[in-house]
């Protein structure tokens, strides 16, 4: 049976939903994202996009390009809640559904050509339905695979619609800069135009000989077969989550030790939380550290029991960070903890079973507090500001 | 050298020094097995520096002298001949060792006999009679409950106690214990904590089989304990380091007592175990209310078990969660038809006693399963 998949994209969906909350911000460039030094762009309004700012922008440029735009540093809370209400309407169109985002995601309508007039009315009906669940625009692509719907889904936007049948894949694709190929990056970019390749079109008319010597067996195999309009890839409904962490870039670069300590304590605590809400366990804490030369190292632990208690966490990552040679004169610009190797259970210690049942009962305590008042209602005395 | 002995309780004493020999030899004369013939008598002696064993057997010793030989050859060589009585010649002058039972007629290359680490027995060492089925008890009790994992050695042997008139035989991975205890009659030198290895026990309890009662000679050395009975000499360094205080780990009281029909239980536990995952600590719940107890285990990805037998419960119900393997392996040994499940709360350790015997005590940390 032939493969039909469908991507739907949300336009600037945190500036869409800022505009649609506030009256004031419609027509204007509104800008989503760090309002701090070194903030980078989230969203940017269409309105916004024309002054040239994109996501992942840094701020300082996206305000000397748009002097006049409204900067909001966001309200994730709303944009949640906005999400769930997308994806509750997706799957009222397809069982099978992965998001990709907050805002993106791919539904498989293979074989469902029985429910609807034709796949156009279907993708049609999708956005006709978020509009009526949201007020917000999406762009909707159709096509024979991931690659494709999700290529699709961006010809046309804002507020697209574009169907690829098969016939017309090639003619499609093409023409196309070879950076629209996922997991074409900067490097990858670089090297095929070394080779004279800058359209995928003339990738995939190049002999996959050629392109194995210069870019290695795997990477010119799948760039060949996408170039040539082929994915195979499933759409997985539950991408099984393999870590849970928290990153932080400062303000300012910090260098005492006790900052340095402070942070990693804050940043145990949001995965300490985050572990316990997921109902899981990290057998492995990872520690990330960048320097203000933006050298960056990490550094992983196993530890003997999986744990999901703050301090566990904070004493690992404490343990990590003090086995890093700080380079001299340098202060620290991100820190990131982690925990990988996820389970839903660990043995208890004989020699430390009161401790267990005792921090099992305070974390019931905070955890409860937590859901009931949000986060920030409980912290460790030091990290009061 | 020559001699003539039984073959029969050659290839026995081959069969118990073969398992000192060195498989993986440090140095090359590890893996021979080193013997001496004397007034009647034949010494076999293997070791691979951690543990030693002297073997003796009668036989009817014609020359006297001392040589090693290649162990693995040996062994194997002498199980397989025919007849019943071996002669081994040696020349001194020669590089040669010959063996001759029935029709066969064998020769092995010697090894350098002056090379040999012999065992001497300890010296200096305070020492104690044991009977030997009181060791072996301790032994089968206690050893398996050992880690495995090389990297915390001290959870590798089990911890021998001594006490005026009692010994006590503790060992744990820290998930477990096990504890069990004898009177000592006539003991009465100090207190005394050691480790020992729990590769020389599992040696010792697979060689304390003779159907008549015997004492076992016990002598600690400051870094080495041995072993004498009947006609054989086991040794062993022992594990520095300092055992934990297992007093601490064992609950005053329990809520809950729980009595249940060991062989039940065990064969129940074992059949939902087959739906645990290794991965995790192959769960297995246990959910005790109105007379009988709930067993389930439950893998997403395999599948989904449960049983119940009937017990009876003594205190409030309780619901938790263990290792399945920490409750079979402690079922297996436990010799009363009804075992005692004592149990708090659902992350508090357990523990389980025979109906008959208070010396024994095995205490299990639960498994914490994320709310």
């Amino acid at each position: 049976m032939d493969r039909w998949i469908l991507h739907v994209d949300m336009d600037a969906f945190f500036a869409s939903v800022e505009q649609r909350d506030h009256e004031e911000y419609r027509g204007k460039p509104v800008i989503v994202g760090g309002l701090g030094p070194r903030g980078v762009v989230s969203t940017a309004s269409y309105e916004a996009r024309r002054y040239g700012v994109h996501s992942a922008m840094p701020m300082a440029t996206a305000r000397r390009l748009c002097r006049d735009g409204i900067f909001l540093s966001g309200s994730y809370e709303t944009y949640r809640a906005v999400s769930k209400k997308v994806f509750s309407v997706l799957s009222r169109f397809s069982p099978v559904i992965e998001p990709l985002s907050i805002d993106e995601g791919f539904l498989d309508i293979t074989g469902m050509e029985g429910l609807m007039e034709s796949r156009r009315e279907y993708g049609l009906r999708l956005k006709k339905e978020i509009f009526e669940a949201t007020g917000l625009v999406a762009s909707v692509g159709i096509a024979p695979n991931k690659f494709l719907a999700k290529l699709a889904s961006d010809l046309e936007k804002p507020d697209g619609l574009v169907i690829i049948e098969k016939e017309d894949i090639m003619r499609v694709l093409s023409p196309l800069p070879v950076r629209r190929i996922w997991g074409v990056g900067k490097k990858m970019n670089e090297r095929l135009a070394l080779l004279g390749i800058k359209t995928i079109g003339e990738l995939a008319n190049t002999d996959i000989k050629i392109l194995e010597e210069n870019l290695g067996t795997h990477a010119a195999r799948q760039l060949y077969e996408l170039s040539h309009g082929i994915d195979n890839r499933p759409v997985e409904p539950e991408r099984e989550v393999k870590s849970i962490g928290r990153e932080e870039t400062f303000t300012e670069d910090i260098y005492k030790r006790e900052d340095i300590d402070k942070a990693l304590l804050y940043l145990a605590e949001q995965v300490g939380w985050r572990l316990r809400k997921a109902g899981t366990m990290a057998h492995t804490i990872q520690l990330k550290i960048r320097f203000g030369d933006f050298s960056t190292y990490t550094r992983r632990k196993t530890l003997e029991q999986p744990t999901a208690y703050d301090e566990e966490i904070y004493e690992t990552a404490k343990e990590l960070c003090s086995s890093v040679t700080m380079p001299r004169g340098m202060g620290v610009r991100l820190l990131g903890i982690s925990g990988s190797g996820l389970g839903t259970s660990s043995e208890i210690s004989l020699f430390s079973a009161r401790d267990t049942q005792k921090k099992e009962k305070l974390y019931g305590a905070i955890d409860d507090l937590k859901a009931r008042f949000g986060e920030g209602i409980v912290t460790k005395g030091n990290l009061i500001r | 050298m020559k001699f003539n002995c039984s073959k029969n309780d050659l290839i026995q004493a081959l069969q118990i020094a073969g398992r000192a020999v060195a498989t993986k030899p440090q140095t090359p004369i590890l893996s021979g097995i080193y013997m001496k013939a004397s007034e009647g008598t034949l010494e076999l002696q293997a070791t691979d520096y951690e543990i030693g064993v002297v073997c003796k057997i009668e036989a009817d010793v014609e020359e006297e002298g001392i040589l090693v030989a290649p162990g693995r050859y040996f062994s194997e060589v002498s199980r397989n001949l025919p007849g019943n009585t071996v002669t081994l010649t040696n020349d001194n002058n020669d590089n040669t060792i010959h063996i001759s039972s029935g029709s066969a007629h064998f020769t092995l290359l010697k090894m350098n006999s002056e090379e040999f680490p012999c065992i001497r027995p300890l010296n200096n060492a305070s020492h104690f009679t044991i009977r030997d089925t009181v060791l072996k008890k301790l032994i089968r009790k206690t050893s398996f409950a050992c880690a495995n994992d090389e990297t915390r050695l001290i959870f590798t042997g089990c911890l021998l106690e001594l006490e005026e008139e009692a010994v006590r035989m503790a060992a744990t991975n820290t998930h477990r214990l096990s504890l069990d205890q004898e009177v000592l009659e006539g003991y009465e030198g100090d207190k005394k904590q050691v480790i020992i290895p729990a590769r020389i026990l599992g040696e010792l309890e697979h060689g304390l089989n003779s159907d008549i009662p015997c004492d076992v000679t016990v002598n600690i050395s400051y870094n080495e304990i041995s072993f004498s009975f009947d006609n054989l000499y086991l040794t062993s360094r022992l594990i520095e380091g300092q055992f934990p205080d297992y007093h601490r780990v064992i609950p005053s009281d329990f809520k809950t007592r729980v009595t249940i029909d060991t062989a039940a239980f065990m064969a129940a536990v074992n059949r939902v175990s087959l739906i645990a995952r290794s991965s995790e600590y192959n769960i297995v719940k246990l959910d005790f209310s109105m007379g009988q107890v709930h067993i389930s285990s439950n893998s997403p990805e395999i599948g989904h078990a449960e049983e119940t037998v009937p017990v009876v419960i003594d205190g409030p119900d309780v619901q938790i969660a263990f290792n399945g393997t920490y409750i079979t392996d402690v079922l297996k040994h436990v010799d009363t038809k009804e075992f005692y499940l004592s149990l708090n709360e659902s992350l508090n350790p357990a523990a389980v006693r025979e109906t008959e015997d208070e010396a024994f005590i095995y205490i299990v940390t639960p498994v914490r399963v994320s709310r």
